[in-house]
């Protein structure tokens, strides 16, 4: 039985009155004024006989009348399911629980769980009831077709048996995803059940509103008409939380452009030019709306010891800073010595993202190989231009070599070299080396720098194409001189001019051809042109051939072909050809928890924890493995063993609380905007002065009172009687 | 020299006269019509006899007059009495404030000592009043001249301060300050121990003061009409004590009637008059008592206490 004022049972101690006055002394009426004590000796007050209760029953009436009272004044009623009206309309219900690795904070989880039981206790026999969980990816623990197939009274406990099996994981937010998933799956369930035009769903969303919980993708999507989402926010106990992001080394220079006052630390206040380029920039961003934070950045190795380094390098492996609220800072400290070491933050009491892992990947070398005559003017050679390009990166070095046409040297693997460069001066054997060389997986690029001046040129170059490609070459012609070329039709979605697709580097015009060739090729002989002259013809152009790729450059770069050599546009647009060639191993910070990395065969991925990582196989036979924690993962291959750092998504960090608000201009419908426990409260009191409303069992009591008291009366009369 | 009581007139009513003058003038009108006496034709300067001069007289008493006419001395006496001081004195302690019939005992007191200052007063006495409470508060030394009796009304209608009784500083200090030998008439409740009354009452009849003593005795105050148990407080002390009227009643007869006997004793003792008057009780009685007094019978010690007092009736 539950009661509607509780309060009003308190006046059932009021039973307690009239019984506590009957039996202590009786006290005297009141005071009066007597000209004299003189003559009057103190009586003590004495236990009257009407101490004793004599009239057991009268007072048990009595007792009974008032506790009737009390009790129907506390409005009581049944909340049992079995008394309640079925609703009129199904409903469909989708608990959505938040288990990213925010979610790890202190406290947090136990509220969510606290929550998904209290929402599980209020449902209603006919609703329908889904679990599902969502971080970066969103899983069905409890599908709505499962639930339907569920009876009625232990949907309820299914949800909580998949409860007790969920955790928080380690990953980041996809709210967007989670959202847009679960409106599908009730949509698409709706549909399937058109029958039933009463129904309507309700998703119940229960997750930190972190601000870095990614709901862009909301944008495009319709959000189900008759579906409400009903918010519960599990507050965290504490709101603080700091998170130190690597700034990687592109973005160095623009770290070290911030101005000195943002850098907190005294220690960096003195770190000037190269000594500052010793460092890594780490950004500490403070999420606390309030304070400050006081926060220590040390590196430790992955035992978790300080890493020490030597003392005369000035190598700083501790530095203490101050986070201003709902600001960041860059601190410096020295560039890691070891392999891998960790970030750690100390002093933030949010610990799920205080360590930032990093390993250094190991430095591949790669030799980038020319295929040229050597020129009496060096500046007229394709090789000249090549040798200049800054290929070298952290984690590659990339050596050039010259190579003559005809050459009788070793040709170089396709492992140490990615790219070859042919120019129209090679030779046959060279054409079919360079065939073997791409079909084998590498990358070539035949430029035809040379003017097809007469038919035999035009000849050779046909045969070194047929070399090439194996198939009958096209026609080939020498462009009219007298008008110089441009590039146009640039396919700037190709990861080549990807770099340049921006507007403030889109423009070709200034890049002059002098001449060039015309070589009639077609997508349908699987040729893809990525550029073309002004007149049509192609520039730039590729093709598969077995694994690798032949590109094709129909005019030299050198000055004496084009002005490309000299162009702004050169070096993105090579380092784009090498980069393809010799993908790049993925950047420092940029593996995170969730991440799917393709493998290869023979590798064996072992986890931070020391658990091997279960290799997934897709249909075309490709190997993938998912990230899920965070820390180093040992990539074993033949004897040979590298790490690889796995973090959290940055945007996990980010525990400023989103407005719920963002998500109503994205369309979402809430059915409260503002939910809070007082809400829930609330639903739970109307419910209740329902319930109430319908058995109004205050009604009865009060009946009974009134016997009670007839009784009381008669037989209160007939002592007075008696006596 | 009888009166009927049903001529006098009901304390009750009389008490619903705000007027202290008003109401003394009312008791005294209707006890001279009482007495079927003017009180115009007073007897204070009456003639009493004419006697032959013998030697040893005062010769100031010679009438002159008489002797210029017949050649012999003779004395003319008057009667004595209309020159007699007279001292109101009236008890204004806190006891004195109860009262169970609407009006307390000091109500009734005062109006007992207006009327007879007024009587006096008609009669061309010099009177003297004097209020205390623990100790003497206010004097009207005794006079006969003009706006005396004015003098002492307003003395008693000032309001009464004092908390205890005590009768002993104020009699002392009366038998110090009156030189001449006069009537004293004490109105009070007497609620101290009668060991307390000895001695200042001793005092005055050494210095052959006659002294009469009224004791105002309130009705409740005689059965301890009380139904219910209840905490009694002393009005004097603030003390508070839980009576039972079931237990306490007897007890307290007991005891108010060894009181009030104990100063009948003492009075008898000391040849002084005491009156008992319940509050209930016309104040024309205590006129009489006085004219009684007046008669010399004090004297001889004589005791009067209202007919329905605890000492039944006069002694």
């Amino acid at each position: 039985m539950n009661f509607l004022a509780p309060m009003f049972l308190i006046g059932a101690a009021g039973i307690a009155i009239p019984v506590i006055l009957h039996l202590i002394r009786r006290q005297a009426k009141g005071q009066q004024d007597f000209s004299s004590l003189m003559f009057l000796d103190p009586s003590p007050p004495t236990l009257m006989q009407r101490s004793r209760i004599d009239q057991w029953l009268l007072l048990l009436l009595r007792g009974l009348a008032l506790l009737l009272l009390a009790t129907a004044f506390a409005r009581p009623y049944w909340d049992s399911r079995v008394l309640i009206e079925a609703p009129r309309s199904e409903l469909r219900r989708a608990i959505l629980l938040d288990t990213s690795a925010s979610m790890q904070r202190e406290g947090l989880w136990t509220k969510a769980v606290d929550s998904i039981k209290a929402t599980l206790r209020s449902v209603q026999p006919l609703e329908s009831l889904a679990f599902y969980t969502f971080d970066d990816r969103v899983r069905t623990l409890v599908s709505l077709e499962d639930s339907l197939a569920t009876s009625p009274t232990e949907r309820a406990q299914r949800v909580l048996v998949a409860l007790n099996s969920v955790t928080p994981s380690s990953r980041g937010t996809d709210l967007g995803l989670a959202l847009a998933t679960v409106g599908d799956q009730l949509v698409r369930t709706e549909e399937n059940d058109a029958a039933n035009l009463d129904s309507s769903s309700e998703i119940i969303l229960i997750s930190d509103f972190q601000a870095g919980g990614q709901i862009e993708r909301l944008e495009n999507y319709q959000w189900p008409t008759k579906c409400k989402l009903t918010i519960r926010r599990i507050e965290p106990s504490l709101s603080e939380n700091v998170s130190a992001d690597v700034l990687i080394s592109k973005e160095e220079g623009l770290a070290s452009q911030l101005e000195p006052t943002k850098i907190a630390s005294p220690a960096n206040q003195f770190l000037q030019g190269d000594a500052a380029r010793d460092r890594l920039a780490v950004r500490l961003s403070s999420y606390d709306p309030q304070r400050m934070a006081k926060v220590k950045l040390r590196w430790v190795d992955p035992s978790g010891r300080l890493i020490e380094g030597e003392e005369d390098e000035g190598f700083v492996n501790e530095v203490d800073a101050e986070v201003p609220a709902q600001g960041s800072t860059v601190v410096r400290i020295s560039k890691l010595p070891t392999e891998r070491g960790t970030l750690q933050l100390e002093g933030d009491a949010a610990d799920f993202d205080n360590r930032r892992y990093i390993a250094k990947p190991p430095i591949r070398r790669f030799d980038i190989v020319c295929v040229d005559r050597e020129q009496r003017e060096p500046t007229e050679s394709l090789g000249y231009f090549l040798k200049q390009l800054p290929l070298d990166d952290e984690s590659r070095e990339v050596r050039f070599v010259w190579r003559a046409p005809g050459s009788d040297e070793a040709w170089p693997d396709r492992q140490s070299t990615p790219l070859m460069v042919v120019s129209h001066d090679m030779l046959d054997t060279d054409a079919n080396h360079l065939r073997s060389f791409i079909e084998a997986g590498g990358h070539g690029l035949w430029v035809l720098d040379e003017p097809l001046a007469d038919s035999r040129a035009v000849a050779s170059g046909r045969a070194l194409w047929q070399t090439l490609t194996g198939e009958a070459p096209p026609e080939m012609s020498e462009a009219k001189p007298g008008r110089d070329a441009m590039f146009e039709e640039i396919d700037f979605k190709h990861p080549l001019f990807r770099s340049l697709a921006d507007s403030r580097f889109n423009d070709f015009t200034k890049i002059k051809f002098w001449r060039h060739r015309c070589v009639e090729i077609s997508d349908d002989d699987g040729w893809t042109t990525i550029a073309k002259y002004d007149d049509a013809f192609p520039a730039i152009a590729f093709r598969q051939i077995g694994n690798g790729t032949l590109w094709l450059m129909t005019a030299g770069w050198q000055p004496t072909e084009s002005q490309l050599a000299l162009s702004s546009k050169f070096v993105p647009i090579l380092s784009a050809i090498f980069t393809m060639a010799a993908p790049s191993e993925r950047a420092l910070d940029t593996v995170v928890t969730g991440d799917k990395l393709e493998c290869l065969e023979g590798e064996r991925w072992i986890n931070a924890s020391g658990n091997a990582v279960d290799v997934e196989i897709n249909e075309e036979g490709k190997r993938s493995i998912i990230l899920d924690e965070p820390g180093f993962y040992r990539v074993e291959r033949d004897g040979q063993q590298r790490f690889m750092a796995v973090n959290l998504p940055a945007a996990e960090s980010d525990t400023s609380i989103m407005e719920t608000e963002r998500l109503e201009r994205l369309g979402v419908v809430t059915s409260d905007a503002n939910p809070t426990q007082v809400a829930i409260d609330r639903k739970e009191r109307l419910r209740g002065v329902e319930l109430e409303g319908q058995q109004r069992i205050w009604r009865w009591l009060m009946v009974g009172m009134l016997g009670v008291i007839a009784i009381e009366t008669i037989m209160g009369f007939r002592a007075q009687q008696s006596k | 020299m009888t009166t009927e009581r049903s001529a006098a007139i009901d304390p009750a009513t009389l008490m619903r006269i705000k007027n202290l003058q008003l109401r003394a003038k009312h008791v005294v009108d209707g006890f001279h019509n009482g007495l079927h006496r003017s009180p115009l034709h007073g007897f204070s300067v009456e003639f009493s006899e004419y006697r032959p001069f013998v030697f040893g007289d005062d010769p100031r008493s010679i009438d002159w007059k008489l002797f210029a006419r017949s050649d012999r001395y003779y004395l003319k006496k008057f009667e004595d009495e209309t020159n007699r001081r007279c001292h109101l004195i009236v008890d204004q302690s806190r006891s004195m404030g109860f009262g169970s019939l609407g009006y307390t005992k000091l109500d009734y007191a005062r109006t007992l000592a207006a009327t007879l200052a007024y009587y006096l007063t008609l009669q061309r006495d010099a009177v003297g009043m004097m209020t205390f409470e623990a100790d003497v508060t206010a004097i009207v030394p005794a006079r006969y001249r003009t706006g005396q009796l004015r003098r002492m009304l307003m003395l008693l209608d000032r309001p009464p301060e004092g908390t205890a009784t005590d009768l002993q500083k104020p009699l002392t200090h009366l038998a110090e300050i009156v030189k001449h030998r006069g009537l004293m008439v004490i109105v009070s409740d007497f609620l101290v121990p009668i060991e307390s009354l000895k001695q200042p009452l001793a005092y005055l009849a050494a210095r052959r003061h006659e002294v009469m003593l009224i004791r105002i005795v309130d009705p409740a105050e005689v059965t301890l009409s009380m139904k219910q148990p209840a905490v009694i407080r002393d009005m004097e002390s603030g003390r508070e004590m839980y009576v039972d009227p079931k237990a306490a009643s007897e007890s307290y007869r007991l005891k108010f009637q060894k009181h009030a006997e104990q100063l009948v004793a003492l009075a008898g003792q000391l040849g002084m008059m005491l009156v008992t008057m319940q509050s209930d009780e016309p104040l024309e009685l205590a006129l009489w008592e006085l004219l009684h007094t007046r008669e010399g019978i004090f004297r001889h010690g004589r005791v009067r206490s209202s007919p329905s007092g605890i000492l039944g009736g006069r002694s």
